[in-house]
């Protein structure tokens, strides 16, 4: 029967888990699309990431109306005006509304209809704003110019492809014209492909232009001048648009071309006007919903690409992205790691045993989706796990999730699941907000492109933040444990001892890690130790435990004292983790971050009143001089 | 163990050698290295090293006496050797792994020493085609003298940290005698047509204005009023400024001499040319990727090496090492590249104390391993 309540309540949980993930069949399958190869940043990347990193600029989520990123992307793409109702732009601080005279909207989103009347007001703000060093720009102005850039990115996107369809600014009437200029006489609008590709009966209209005076140019003529206004204003207007599919190679340098970019000054190369076509033919296929011919002509396109360049576009990865984003292992982690923790917190009231095994499964599944997603960004990357602040927020949370997990095996207390779950979600949603910054992928600056220092010194130092935070939740435990069951002795010594076997592997890593650092400066900028930021906030952790050991070792603080030092030991790695990063200085500029500070700050005082808080309930309860003495 | 015993009751053996020693100063090096860290922002790296971490003590606030991380790391020192000493006397094979992690930590503090006290760090900035056999010190200043004004001359110098303020200095090799009269760390020239007219300057200058040094030392231009008592008497109160590019030619006992103001310049063990620089960058980026020198290196004994240094590859040469530290386009697109040198004769100690220090790591591990293998034994 509990086997059966067991195997219900986990079935059920994750049916509902995939059943929030799945998605509407999207009108036209986009699988082929979904691997167009483009560079954004200095790094190759599917085109199914390149839609998901700018949805989450913009609003915060990867999917938009439980439709994925790549179904908005084409969208914005092909059919712009399909998309100026979607509630993508998100607006984080209210004074960005006042500002801009905006109501308040649900979620805080809004479309590009409810921006628009405000552009030119924000034009003038975030032009405002940029002029400021960035250090003095407050949360509202950092809002403004971020708002204001995610606008430019949709109109500048909405824009890549207009180039295929026909549009009144080429608008012909008269079939001489038509003629004259080579185009079809049935048509009466056409697009700018159309008649950029018959630039040169265009030109030599030139000559008329400039010899004749305005008033003596016929219809024919004044047609043709308007036309060709019009072309010279869209490509000044759209040259700078963005997706670079085009790769090249120039004066030995590996370029990549947008397809306005393209269209303006590579359309001397018959491969490239060929591609041009392609990609006008894919577009007149998404509006058209043909599928047959969307695909036939996104392969003509890969095709030929492939044949100009095939060193550039190694795909092999691709794929694996792909499948890397629409599986969203960490996502989902989260879900099971807050399930986990509900059963493990509801297993300590009733039902024990079935919701402490429910949990021990759901944090372990969790587990494993974690590090799976860890791995497939090490395939993608051909990287070691840790490249970026995100990376070292999931990694930590793994590393903490497994040394619980460890713990549970050899303990059978609930001390280790809850470690797990607390870690494995709460890292997991901070990392969230990194996550949401752009491609957590991205290209790495020359000093840090070392797989071998990256594989041994930062991951080191990582798995000591690890150690320390996950010493740091135990001493918590520690401190409920202590507070709501002071007599179960022999439980709060297992915890005690979790707490300082946890310290000690933390303390080893920081160790190892940071000496491996020195070792690292030594070969790179030629000393050791120079006390950077960064240095030293390796150092504070290693001093720290040092000084919770060595103080545990003289009885200078007890069982209750170590765990409330791991405690202020996650205070120390916060610091030395991203805390050192707001200042701004020092070699490791690498990972500077924005607009934590106040988090940072606000963790901090939480933390400490939290300790307080404890202790003195505690000591209310029971003297601190429990027992515990000289054990 | 007698020994340990009469050693343990001496006052000032049982306070060095005690735990709460130990923790004292943890805890203070925790709190320099903090406060330093803080400092930083504001002052710049440079500053809070001086001020935090390489010296015996600073006045906190202006008038609160602090230990510096050089007094504390002394203290912890001999603290550490004491009890590493004691408890290999006491506990011997028993607690090897411990022992040997604080081996490993008593070699890192030899390492520190040695290198914050012989260890010197210069720079070398070369144009693509230029070739050079000095480095440059970072902050350093010093007053040089040649006669020659030629390809190849014979140059004295000295360092202005070891001239005392109007103390007569005398330079052997070339019988001249000189004070340092007033001396800036960071200055400007300023336009004052009032100012004394019996002070001579090559480029004009008259007045040097004093400027707070920067957090960044290599941007301070230092500048002094020298006195020659031989010279002429329009030469006699010289002023040098570090931003001027040509010397001062001065006539002093009958003897034409230049004397410039620079930066402390350290010979090289051969000379460096720089054939190639080339930066590479991710596409469609300006993050650097890489960058790269071809360097030429052309010893006394006419022996030519061509070496290629690169982010995390330096070149090492006896005790120096160059690293590839930063670069320079020009709107000409002339390409400079500069190196870091550094000249240190305990470059491998802080390998050697990694070494013990993860050796006693595992021989601990391996040992608490046994222990828990000979507990689970029936």
């Amino acid at each position: 029967m509990t086997k059966k309540i067991f195997a219900i309540i986990v079935f059920t949980m994750l049916v509902s888990l995939q059943t929030s993930f799945s998605q509407d069949s999207p009108s036209l399958s986009l699988k082929k699309l979904a691997t167009l190869p483009l560079l954004e940043n200095g790094r190759k990347m599917p085109l199914d990431t390149y839609a998901r990193v700018k949805l989450l600029q913009f609003s915060g989520k990867s999917t938009f109306q439980k439709k994925s990123a790549l179904e908005w992307m084409a969208k914005v793409l092909f059919n712009p005006t399909a998309t100026i109702s979607d509630k993508i732009f998100r607006i984080n601080h209210p004074e960005v509304l006042t500002a801009l005279g905006l109501p308040e909207e649900p979620r805080h989103r809004y479309n590009f209809n409810h921006l628009q009347p405000v552009i030119n007001h924000l034009h003038q703000l975030a032009q405002a704003s940029a002029r400021l060093e960035e250090k003095d720009r407050s949360p509202v102005e950092n809002e403004l110019l971020r708002l204001y850039s995610n606008i430019n990115m949709y109109i500048s996107l909405s824009n890549t492809f207009q180039f295929a369809v026909q549009h009144s600014d080429f608008h012909i009437l008269d079939p001489q014209t038509k003629k004259a200029l080579g185009l079809d006489p049935q048509k009466e609008f056409f697009s700018f492909l159309d008649l950029f590709l018959n630039i040169d009966r265009i030109k030599s209209f030139s000559d008329v232009f400039q010899m004749k005076k305005v008033e003596s140019w016929t219809a024919q003529e004044q047609e043709v001048f308007q036309i060709s206004k019009n072309l010279y204003d869209w490509s000044q207007q759209f040259q700078r648009t963005p997706l670079a599919i085009f790769p090249s190679w120039s004066h030995n340098q590996e370029m990549w071309f947008s397809p306005w970019e393209a269209l303006l000054t590579q359309i001397q190369s018959p491969a490239i006007q060929n591609e041009i076509i392609f990609l006008k033919l894919v577009t007149l296929n998404y509006l058209d919903k043909n599928q047959g011919k969307f695909d036939e002509s996104l392969g003509l396109f890969f095709s030929s690409i492939q044949r100009r360049h095939p060193e550039l576009l190694r795909t092999s990865h691709y794929s694996l992205e792909i499948f890397y984003n629409q599986f969203d292992p960490f996502y989902r982690s989260q879900f099971l790691y807050g399930f986990g923790l509900i059963s493990v917190l509801l297993s300590l009231i009733f039902f024990k045993n079935v919701l402490y095994r429910t949990a021990f499964f759901l944090i372990a599944g969790a587990g494993l989706l974690h590090l799976s997603g860890i791995i497939l960004r090490m395939i993608i990357m051909n990287r070691p796990p840790i490249t970026n602040l995100f990376a070292t927020f999931i990694y930590v949370s793994l590393i903490c999730v497994l040394l619980g997990l460890i713990l549970e095996w050899f303990n059978k207390k609930p001390l280790g699941l809850l470690l797990s779950s607390i870690a494995g979600l709460v890292l997991l949603l901070i990392s969230n907000r990194f996550g949401a910054e752009g491609d957590s992928m991205g290209v790495l600056i020359a000093v840090l492109d070392s797989n071998f220092w990256l594989s041994t010194h930062v991951v080191c130092i990582t798995t000591g933040y690890a150690g320390c935070c996950a010493a740091g939740i135990a001493g918590h435990v520690y401190l409920f444990q202590r507070l709501l069951k002071p007599q179960d002795q022999e439980n709060l010594t297992n915890s005690y001892k979790a707490v300082y076997g946890i310290l000690a592997f933390g303390l080893i890593f920081s160790f190892i890690g940071t000496v491996l650092g020195g070792i690292w400066a030594d070969q790179s900028w030629g000393r050791f130790w120079g006390w950077d930021p960064k240095e030293n906030g390796a150092l504070l952790i290693v001093l720290w435990c040092a000084i919770l050991f060595h103080a545990r070792m003289d009885n200078l603080i007890h069982h209750l004292g170590f765990a409330v030092g791991t405690i202020f030991g996650i205070i120390v790695v916060m610091l030395a983790w991203f805390g050192i990063n707001l200042l701004g200085v020092g070699l490791h500029s690498y990972g500077f971050t924005s607009g934590v500070a106040n988090w940072l700050m606000g963790y901090i005082v939480f933390q400490i009143t939290l300790v307080l808080a404890l202790l003195f309930l505690i000591q209310r309860r029971i003297p601190l001089e429990m027992p515990e003495k000289n054990k | 163990m007698s020994i340990i015993q009469s050693l343990k009751k001496k006052p000032l053996i049982r306070i060095l050698a005690s735990l709460k020693t130990t923790l004292t100063c943890l805890l203070l090096l925790t709190i320099l290295t903090f406060w330093g860290t803080l400092y930083q922002t504001q002052h710049g790296l440079y500053a809070a090293q001086h001020r935090f971490f390489y010296s015996w003590f600073f006045l906190a606030g202006g008038w609160f006496p602090f230990p510096g991380a050089q007094g504390v790391l002394w203290i912890f020192f001999i603290n550490l050797l004491i009890t590493t000493l004691f408890r290999f006397l006491q506990y011997g094979r028993k607690r090897i792994g411990i022992i040997i992690i604080h081996l490993g930590l008593l070699t890192f503090f030899i390492s520190a020493f040695v290198t914050f006290y012989f260890a010197q760090e210069s720079f070398l900035s070369l144009e693509e085609g230029e070739s050079s056999n000095v480095s440059v010190d970072y902050h350093n200043w010093e007053l040089a003298f040649w006669k020659e004004s030629g390809h190849s001359r014979e140059i004295h110098a000295i360092p202005v940290k070891k001239m005392g303020r109007n103390a007569i200095l005398y330079l052997t090799g070339f019988n001249i005698k000189f004070q340092l009269k007033n001396y800036y760390t960071n200055c400007a020239p300023a336009q004052d047509t009032a100012a004394n007219a019996l002070i001579y300057n090559a480029a004009g200058i008259r007045k040097l204005t004093p400027l707070k040094d920067d957090p960044d030392p290599e941007k301070n231009m230092a500048g002094g009023l020298f006195y020659f008592p031989g010279a002429e008497a329009q030469h006699q109160n010289v002023m040098f400024f570090g931003g001027e590019l040509n010397p001062a030619l001065i006539r002093i006992d009958n003897q034409d001499c230049f004397i410039q103001l620079r930066r402390i310049k350290y010979p090289l063990p051969m000379l460096v040319k720089l054939r190639d620089f080339r930066k590479q960058e991710h596409p469609g980026t300006e993050i650097a990727k890489s960058f790269e020198s071809d360097v030429e290196l052309l010893f006394q004994s006419d022996l030519k090496r061509e070496v290629r240094i690169s982010m995390n590859n330096p070149l090492r040469y006896q005790n120096f090492t160059f690293f590839q530290a930063s670069f320079h386009i020009d709107d000409q697109n002339q390409e400079t590249s500069t190196f870091a040198v550094v000249e240190n004769i305990g470059r491998i100690l802080p390998y050697l104390a990694s070494g013990i220090a993860f050796t006693g790591l595992l021989l601990h591990f391996i040992s608490m391993l046994f222990g828990h293998i000979k507990k689970l034994k029936p």
